[in-house]
């Protein structure tokens, strides 16, 4: 459960950084997907070589500290909420009607093996604080123009990552294609995104797929089927009264 | 059978055209087939319960919500057939209203219908009014609640995923967006078997406390619960001190040629309390234990005086309990889990392994064991080894 909170955090509120250079770039694609507090509408599927599930959810969140995630399918978890504050996360059962803390053990759990590590979830790094950046090219990715850029993580910044490479459009600063790539230097996953629409009068990709390397047949899509951005709401909408009312 | 057919059909049909924004219908069908062999019977028993559970939630006004949830279960199988009255087995008692049915009731089979949430909530600013039968869940353990005074419940009912509720009125006033003052008062057709409690709840330091102070059937009850981790591990407990339960002779006659008192002839008030830790390593191999106190609680021929400790609303007969789980998820889709209750005076204990499968979205497999092991006259002991296989697909 938690996994899937910070993954939506990550989603709606953050990406990647970088100089028109390169750390300009990064900034711009960042901004794009970037409120200071937004409501979706995200269904996410697990895909593995022999079956896949999917979960729907809306998320009401008031970055960086506050989410509300309501789960609306399948059926068998509909009205499981959960709450964070900061640090804390309850979970609503709304069957036993009760309310549990969530030990931040059990938060990095992963809800039926999505292909997002703990650090895309948890870690709050940033990619415009931690990386440095770098134009390494240019190149069509899905009929896009894009700069190709590195981001290669600082000494002292605690990412789990060699390196990344960000495709990013030069008209839109929408990022097709994100790699992943180790300390090694071998490409761990692709972050692919497409289905470009207008939403909440932004133009953003709504299809997100995470393709794993190493395990063909397996990945994880994200769906955005609505986003408003910059909603109207405050600390005090992220409460218990309000976890046991949303719908 | 056919009207559990036709109540399938038909809750598939509403479902079907109801999910409008004003109310929404949900629920289950789950098919549960058991084994056991009594070491008292020659007999091995084989029982089937099919369930169907409809969860609907209407919203006349947007601060109004209505909630009715109706189970019903068939019971058919060796049970049903040897034991005289099996119905009494299945019925629930409510301390007010009378929210269930047996629609037929015959050597064969049991149907039973029974309502076990209808509540409406009003929300007015920071108050939430809810009037009717909820569950009212105080504790904040995950096995015991002693907290949970108005709606006991027992970790073994396994296949009542809901847990019990009552009848009650509660005002909760939101004091902050994890904060509240609650009222709850539960009446009762018998003045006696009236409960009433305040609460009140914060959290700090990463922590939700509780605090709670009522009557619950007219015997006072102080107490205390609180839910944080220690190092990314789950720490939880529960206190509660009450007033000595009151005294039920029935008990006298079944004790007496044992030469034993009854928990109830115990005129010191009752400790209680709950030690809950937890922890998730990232494989998702969880560990998990309680222990339970009871100050009341019996420490010699503990398993005479686990029906008086039911009837007591005691959570267990026994001075001390232990409940220790393992689980790990074997695939993202199958989950392996074993739990033991295990009387650390007695040396009884109850094993249950159980796995959990995701067969399809929405269509689960839950095959789950209770082993009772221990010798005569302790907690756990010659209850039989239960075997479950459970089909549930939601909706």
């Amino acid at each position: 459960m938690k996994k899937i909170i910070c993954l939506i955090i990550l989603f709606t509120a953050s990406s990647f950084s970088q100089a028109q250079d390169a750390t300009e770039i990064v900034k711009k694609a960042d901004e794009l997907m970037r409120a200071k507090s937004s409501y979706s509408e995200i269904t996410m599927k697990i895909v593995k070589p022999d079956w896949s599930r999917e979960m729907s959810m809306k998320v009401w969140s008031l970055e960086p500290d506050y989410a509300i995630i309501y789960i609306t399918e399948p059926a068998r978890d509909k009205g499981t909420v959960t709450l964070k504050r900061k640090n804390e996360v309850w979970n609503w059962l709304p069957s036993a009607q009760k309310v549990i803390k969530i030990p931040p053990s059990m938060m990095l759990q992963s809800w039926m093996g999505s292909d997002f590590t703990n650090d895309d979830l948890v870690r709050e790094s940033s990619v415009i604080k931690d990386y440095t950046h770098k134009l390494i090219g240019e190149e069509k990715v899905d009929g896009f123009d894009c700069y190709k850029v590195q981001l290669t993580p600082k000494p002292d910044a605690g990412v789990v990552w060699g390196k990344i490479i960000a495709w990013i459009a030069k008209n839109s600063y929408l990022e097709p294609k994100v790699e992943y790539y180790d300390e090694d230097g071998f490409l761990v996953k692709k972050f692919i995104g497409s289905d470009l629409q207008k939403m909440d009068g932004r133009n953003i990709f709504t299809h997100w797929e995470m393709i794993p390397e190493n395990k063909p047949g397996n990945k994880t899509i994200m769906d955005y089927k609505k986003i408003l951005f910059n909603i109207k709401t405050d600390e005090s909408f992220y409460s218990e009264q309000n976890m046991k009312r949303v719908r | 059978m056919k009207i559990n057919l036709l109540l399938i059909l038909f809750l598939s049909s509403i479902y079907i055209s109801a999910q409008t924004d004003s109310y929404s219908i949900g629920g289950y069908a789950k098919y549960l087939f058991s084994t056991v062999k009594y070491n008292q019977t020659e007999q091995r028993y084989y029982d089937h319960l099919i369930h169907t559970r409809l969860n609907t939630k209407w919203y006349p006004l947007s601060n109004l919500t209505g909630t009715f949830e109706l189970r019903f279960r068939t019971y058919f199988g060796t049970s049903v057939e040897k034991y005289p009255d099996y119905s009494h087995l299945i019925k629930s008692y409510q301390p007010l209203m009378n929210l269930d049915v047996f629609l037929w009731n015959n050597k064969s089979s049991i149907g039973y219908l029974e309502a076990d949430r209808i509540y409406f909530d009003y929300f007015s600013g920071n108050l939430q009014t809810t009037i009717g039968r909820q569950r009212i869940a105080w504790g904040t353990s995950w096995v015991w609640n002693p907290l949970d005074i108005f709606n006991p419940k027992s970790v073994l009912d396994f296949d009542h995923e809901e847990l019990p509720g009552v009848d009650a009125l509660r005002l909760q006033y939101y004091t902050g967006p994890v904060s509240k003052i609650e009222l709850s008062l539960a009446p009762a057709r018998e003045k006696e078997n009236s409960s009433y409690a305040l609460l009140y709840s914060n959290n700090a330091f990463d922590y939700d406390f509780n605090f709670i102070a009522g009557f619950h059937k007219e015997r006072w009850i102080i107490g205390t619960g609180w839910s944080g981790d220690i190092l990314e591990a789950g720490f939880r407990g529960e206190i509660t001190y009450s007033q000595n339960p009151e005294r039920i002779n029935y008990f006298d006659n079944v004790y007496s040629p044992y030469n034993i008192e009854s928990i109830s002839s115990n005129t010191n008030n009752v400790l209680n309390f709950v030690l809950s830790g937890d922890y998730t390593f990232p494989n998702s191999f969880y560990i998990h234990t309680e222990i339970l106190y009871n100050s009341n609680g019996k420490s010699k021929d503990i398993g005479l005086f686990n029906q008086e400790a039911a009837q007591l609303g005691m959570l267990s007969a026994s001075r001390w309990s232990v409940y220790q789980e393992f689980s790990y998820d074997i695939t993202p889709l199958m989950r392996g889990s074993v739990f033991t209750i295990l009387n650390p005076i007695d040396k009884s204990f109850v094993l249950v392994p159980s796995l959990s499968y995701s067969i399809i979205t929405n269509l689960d497999l839950y095959l789950i064991g209770l082993f009772f092991n221990g010798s005569d006259r302790t907690e756990y002991g010659n209850y039989g080894h239960f075997f479950y296989a459970r089909l549930k697909y939601s909706f």
